[in-house]
Order: C-alpha cells, then sequence, then structure tokens
C-alpha cells in the first residue's frame, strides 16, 4: 500500500469516526508565544508604568508539581483577595486606557499582578513559558528552575511591596533549594 | 461539478511546486507552508483529505474519490458542493495548482 493510500484511509477513518463531514477550511496559523498566565505585551506595560520582577529559583527535589500548584493557588488567591490590590483597567500614565493585542481590556490590578510560574528559560529543554504541566513530565524530568513573574507599579516596589502575600513567598521559600535571583525588568528601556 | 473556479472534469490537479505539507495525523490536521506566497496555513482533515486525492489526477476522478471517501458521511450533493469549496480553497491559496499532460503547470 502506498503512504498516499494509507493517507486516505486515514482520512476516511477519521472523518467516518467525527460522524460527519466537517466543510473544508484553509486558515492561516496564527503565531503565539503562550505563557502560564497573560502577560501585556512590552509596550503596554511601558506606558502603564509597571515593572517586571521575575523570581528565578531551583525546587527542591522532594517538591512535586501538585506542591507547585497548591503553592500558586494560595498565591493568587493573596494577590487576588487584597483589598488595596483591586483589579483595575490597564492605563497609561495620563489615565488612558490600553487594550492589548488580544482584543480585549489587559486586566491589571493596581499594586502587584501575578502572570504565573513557569520553566526557567535557561534551560535547553523549557522554551520560554512552557508551563509547569512538562516539569516532571518526560521532558522536564530533573530541570526544576522555575520563573514567578510579577508585574508592579514602581511607586509599591518598596520595602514592603510583598507584604500582601508574605505567607506564600515564605511558602514559596520553603520550596526552594538555594537562594533565588530576583531580576526586576524595566519594560521602557529598550533590549 | 458547480465550482467557484472554472475547472473541467479533465482537468488534472497537484501539489503545488515548493509547498511543504506536514500532517499531523494525531490531532486531523495538516500544516502547508506556501513559499511563493508565504504563508503557514492549517487544513482540517476535510481540506486535507481533499488534498490527498489531488495527484496529478483529473477533477473527474478526484470527484469520484471524494464521493468513495465520504460514502455514508455525506450525500452526493453535499460532497460535490464540499468538493467544490474545498478545492477553490487550496487553488487560491496556491496549495495546489492546475497540470498540463507533461506535469507543468497549466498556463
Amino acid at each position: 500500500m502506498t503512504d498516499l493510500s494509507r493517507q486516505r484511509l486515514y482520512l476516511r477513518a477519521w472523518l467516518a469516526a467525527e460522524g460527519r463531514l466537517p466543510d473544508p477550511s484553509v486558515a492561516p496559523v496564527r503565531l503565539s508565544v503562550r505563557t502560564a498566565g497573560s502577560i501585556p505585551p512590552k509596550a503596554d506595560m511601558a506606558r502603564a508604568g509597571y515593572l517586571v520582577v521575575v523570581w528565578t529559583w531551583r525546587a527542591r527535589g522532594e517538591v512535586t508539581r501538585a506542591d507547585i500548584e497548591a503553592w500558586e493557588e494560595a498565591h493568587i488567591a493573596a494577590i487576588r483577595d487584597d483589598g488595596a490590590n483591586p483589579e483595575v483597567p490597564m492605563t497609561d500614565e495620563a489615565g488612558n486606557p490600553i487594550a492589548s493585542a488580544e482584543g480585549g481590556a489587559v486586566p491589571a490590578r493596581r499594586k502587584v499582578n501575578y502572570h504565573g510560574t513557569v520553566l526557567a528559560r535557561t534551560s535547553v529543554f523549557a522554551p520560554p513559558g512552557r508551563t509547569l504541566q512538562s516539569l516532571w513530565g518526560a521532558w522536564g524530568e530533573g530541570r526544576r528552575r522555575l520563573e514567578r513573574i510579577l508585574t508592579v507599579k514602581p511607586e509599591f516596589l518598596t520595602d514592603d511591596w510583598e507584604r500582601a502575600v508574605a505567607a506564600t513567598i515564605h511558602a514559596m521559600r520553603l520550596m526552594m533549594e538555594g537562594e533565588p535571583q530576583v531580576t526586576i525588568i524595566d519594560p521602557s528601556l529598550p533590549l | 461539478m458547480s465550482c467557484p473556479v472554472d475547472l473541467a472534469p479533465g482537468d488534472r490537479l497537484a501539489l503545488a511546486p515548493g509547498v511543504v505539507l506536514r500532517a499531523v495525523p494525531e490531532w486531523g490536521v495538516a500544516y502547508a507552508y506556501t513559499p511563493a506566497r508565504p504563508a503557514f496555513l492549517e487544513l482540517n482533515a476535510t481540506s486535507w483529505a481533499i488534498l490527498a486525492l489531488c495527484d496529478g489526477a483529473p477533477l473527474a476522478a478526484i470527484e469520484e474519490g471524494f464521493a468513495e471517501l465520504v460514502r455514508g458521511l455525506a450525500g452526493a450533493n453535499r460532497a460535490r458542493d464540499v468538493l467544490a469549496r474545498g478545492l477553490a480553497d487550496l487553488l487560491a491559496h496556491g496549495i495546489v495548482h492546475r497540470i498540463d499532460d507533461d506535469g507543468g503547470p497549466t498556463p
């Protein structure tokens, strides 16, 4: 049997399994980078005056993906439930609204936004933004460097700016091996 | 057949030169890159099935093959309509082209 015949048989089986004949479709592929959270485009963050704070850390050997997800849920709740950190429309520094490239308003919080914890981009097996789902999978085995990504308004980048989430930060530290590396990025600066 | 593009039963269709096709059977889709008019396109199973029939065969044989492929899933009219629209799409995107008897593109 030729490859082409095999392909046609496969497609016949596929369509039969669908149980109907879908309309034909040829659609452009939209390439986009997906991360664990929604990170506004760099230009928007610069206009909004946000800084990006990236914690890079190595998980302890005994920590599981479920542990990290449990921590992440508490972390998200602490940020969400902080009364001083309500969700607000993202605006530039003059107060004009910023709409994201995806078409909707970019969700933002007044002080701190959490954009997810993803595999650190230092590993060749961890393309930027690869989610935790693969951390302990076949590709992620043993590669335990993670990045927690936050954006903050600079006026809140004070000694106690993370007080509202201190408990979850403490919990994160318990999962760390060694010290975290904290990087602050100003999106308004050229790369 | 009533085709949105002008095709005669004897017209032969094949994958256009330079088009790179990658099937992803698990998802029931195929991806095509068309370098002549740079685009990266996703074909659903129906369009992919139509493309799989465009191996230089004349339109009449493609029509027959498609009717056979979708027998039990769609009536003859629906199958003809889907094939016509699918071929029009594939031609419009430059994924398939008409060939002459020597295998070259029809002027």
